[in-house]
């Protein structure tokens, strides 16, 4: 029952990024399909709080979790990458 | 247990490698060259982190290879990435809207009905938009390329520099003011507002905002003009002219000098007004406004009151002659060529009234009021003259106001009465006509005579009403002699102001209408000067009765300067002998000679000659024996009221 630093760390850079993430919504939303790619960040960070709450209890139940959370996030990513595709019109420069 | 899980890392890892390929090939257009870069750091350090926690299904642990705890520290890249990620993007979304705004501001700036020019300390053009390009006629281009544009647009660049300089030194902005910009197309009037000071990012500028005022100066200008100017000739209207008078009586005062008004009225412009329309009278007044101010110096002033009446201030003048000097030149200016206008030769004088300062009074008022009296006093004294402002001009001038007022009273009232004299037939002593004389019986309990009152009713604009008030009364008599069966004329005078009148054929005929009488009846006497006027309309209106029926006779023959070569023209019927030639025809053989003339032309010319002022047998007889048609005068009989006449009648 042992909390590792290095993941307290990585969770709390984790919950500024997405405080930065939120408070800077609307300009973000320039970005193509913002939704997707918030959710695969929030998935992300789903993941590096279960892989601190498995040293805390129901070990295998958020380790797995996190695993899962990492797939869904890279799968979230996957499509968010395929739908930035586009012509110079949709840019935001 | 464990080997799921690490399935589960192997396929995120793999995932996100496929993802990275995807956005490799596909985000091309979408992203900048940053945030791909960024993108696909986070996605390879997701792509190795999930790889590396798979080491238990790989069969052997990653940290024996590259060393302790590694994968612990690389988990960190992947929410620093991303967060580089989207600090980029925001920064880039934000520096795309500062461009949109820079290109909005930069079209408003474009737009703008105003002129924009802005420029640093070594004179670089920072800012020149359409408005000025549109308003200078120079381009931006041309502006910049050009280092003596300023100083050929700015009137006073030299100036505006030193001002820029100041306000540079000392931090200060430059004021608003409107100052005239030598444009390609010409001069433009434009109100600056200028910001002169140093920015924080580009250093000292000059920041000036113009706007063109030329339509709205020039029009400003034009009223301020109008508010003090006559439209008609351009001269000083009574507001400034009473301005520039009270500012030389101030002068005058202060200096101990003199100084002198004058008011100068044309002779019968009215007539010119009717004769030859108003084009011809407005373009006489701008030509009289021109020859009086040659006649003047720049330091005099000439103004216009309204209608044909101009005033002059002479300032400084050393004496009254030098005054009376200048009027004389005046009336000489006008009266000695004529004036040439659409064709028309315009023969024209006029009368001066002369005050003088602080002799006569220093009050504007005041003097402007005895210039007045002056003025109308030059008019009695047979115009074309000048007359000076006198102290008894003062009580002559209200006993005159007095016989006006009385006199317009007296017509209304009916107060006034015709006589009649009777003229005389030589050819068998019958009587064939009367001539209507005015006769006012009551002023102030006299009788005063026509010789005084009615000059004043011409000079005070009764005549029309006086002169209706004489055809009304008349006509009215004639009818009556006309229903009791006598068939005797009567001579009725018409005045000069009356024969210029505009309607004066038209009232002589509604009057004929509302009496029902025979114009034979009605002999409409002119004098000949009154003819001399303006022979042309004169002529008009007279033929234009005379065709109506009515007898014309052109009276004081002999004394109005007339030409034979009208004589031809006239049509009249007779002729009247002026009384001065036939009293002197028994003393003086000239008289006597133009008496025979007159009837011989008379003759010739197939009218009748009546002579009037016979006083004595022996003019009588003389006027027999040379053929004289019809005589009238005292031998006869003296001008008598209406029941007299009935019973010379009689008798």
């Amino acid at each position: 029952m042992n909390l590792y630093e290095n993941e307290i760390l990585l969770w709390l850079f984790g919950i500024i990024v997405l405080a930065f993430l939120l408070f800077h919504y609307k300009t973000l939303r320039r970005l193509p399909a913002i939704n997707v790619l918030f959710a695969s960040y929030v998935v992300v960070l789903l993941a590096w709080t279960a892989t601190n709450l498995e040293q805390l209890f129901w070990p295998s139940v958020f380790n797995t979790a996190e695993h899962v959370a990492y797939l869904a996030s890279s799968l979230l990513l996957l499509i968010w990458c395929w739908r930035t595709s586009g012509t110079s019109n949709d840019s935001h420069d | 247990m464990i080997a799921m899980i690490s399935m589960l890392d192997v396929a995120s890892s793999a995932v996100t490698l496929v993802a990275l390929v995807v956005f490799l090939r596909r985000s091309r257009y979408r992203l900048t060259n940053t945030e791909r870069t960024l993108v696909v750091f986070a996605c390879g350090a997701m792509a190795i982190t999930y790889g590396a926690n798979a080491h238990l299904w790989l069969g052997q642990p990653v940290d024996s290879r590259v060393g302790e705890h590694w994968n612990d520290y690389l988990q960190f890249l992947q929410p620093a990435l991303w967060a580089a990620f989207f600090y980029v993007v925001v920064q880039n979304v934000r520096y795309h809207e500062l461009l949109a705004s820079q290109q909005r501001m930069r079209r408003l700036v474009e737009s703008m009905p105003v002129m924009l020019h802005a420029y640093d300390t070594q004179g670089r053009i920072l800012a020149w938009n359409h408005a000025a390009e549109t308003v200078t006629g120079y381009s931006r281009m041309e502006i910049a390329s050009d280092p003596d544009a300023m100083d050929r647009l700015f009137s006073d660049a030299r100036a505006r520099e030193q001002t820029l300089l100041e306000c540079r030194e000392g931090g200060g902005d430059y004021h608003y003011r409107i100052s005239t910009l030598n444009g390609k197309y010409g001069e433009r009037q434009i109100a600056w507002y200028n910001i002169s000071r140093h920015f924080p990012i580009s250093g000292w500028a000059n920041w000036c905002v113009g706007l063109d005022m030329t339509e709205q100066i020039t029009a400003q200008e034009q009223l301020e003009h109008l508010a003090t100017h006559d439209e008609l000739t351009g001269l000083p209207n009574r507001a400034l002219f009473r301005d520039r008078l009270q500012h030389g009586l101030r002068a005058c005062r202060r200096k101990g000098s003199q100084g002198a008004l004058l008011m100068l009225d044309l002779d019968h412009y009215k007539m010119v007004n009717d004769t030859h329309g108003h084009p011809v009278g407005d373009e006489l007044l701008r030509s009289v406004a021109e020859r009086l101010g040659k006649r003047l110096k720049a330091t005099d002033t000439l103004a216009r009151f309204g209608g044909d009446e101009f005033v002059i201030l002479l300032e400084d003048i050393s004496s009254a002659d030098d005054a009376a000097f200048v009027a004389t030149r005046l009336l000489q200016a006008l009266s000695t060529t004529p004036f040439n206008l659409f064709g028309h030769t315009i023969r024209t004088s006029a009368s001066i009234g002369i005050s003088i300062f602080p002799d006569d009074d220093v009050r504007p008022d005041e003097l402007m009021k005895y210039v007045d009296m002056a003025l109308y006093n030059a008019k009695q004294n047979g115009r074309n003259t000048y007359h000076f402002f006198t102290s008894s001009l003062h009580g002559q001038f209200r006993w005159q106001l007095e016989v006006r007022d009385k006199l317009e009273k007296a017509i209304e009232d009916e107060q006034l009465e015709l006589h009649y004299q009777p003229q005389v037939s030589l050819t068998n002593r019958n009587l064939v006509g009367v001539e209507a004389l005015l006769r006012w019986p009551d002023f102030n309990g006299q009788p005063l005579s026509p010789g005084i009152f009615v000059p004043i009713a011409e000079n005070m604009g009764l005549m029309p009403a006086l002169g209706r008030w004489v055809l009304d009364n008349a006509f009215h008599q004639a009818a009556q002699w006309q229903a009791e069966g006598r068939t005797h004329s009567i001579s009725i005078n018409l005045s000069a102001i009356q024969l210029y009148q505009d309607n004066i054929a038209d009232i002589i005929l509604s009057l004929l209408a509302r009496w029902q009488l025979e114009p034979a009846l009605i002999d409409l006497e002119i004098t000949e000067s009154a003819v001399m006027n303006n022979v042309n309309q004169a002529i008009a209106t007279m033929g234009q009765l005379r065709d109506k029926g009515f007898h014309i006779s052109l009276d004081d023959f002999g004394t109005g300067f007339s030409s034979l070569r009208y004589l031809k023209n006239f049509p009249v019927s007779r002729i009247k002998i002026d009384k001065s030639f036939v009293q002197g025809m028994e003393d003086t053989a000239g008289d006597a000679a133009i008496v025979r003339s007159v009837l011989h032309l008379g003759h010739e010319l197939g009218l009748q000659v009546i002579a009037e002022g016979v006083e004595t047998e022996q003019q009588w007889r003389i006027l027999e024996q040379e053929g004289c048609d019809i005589i009238q005068g005292y031998y006869c009989a003296r001008p008598m009221p209406l029941a007299d006449l009935e019973a010379y009648l009689t008798t």
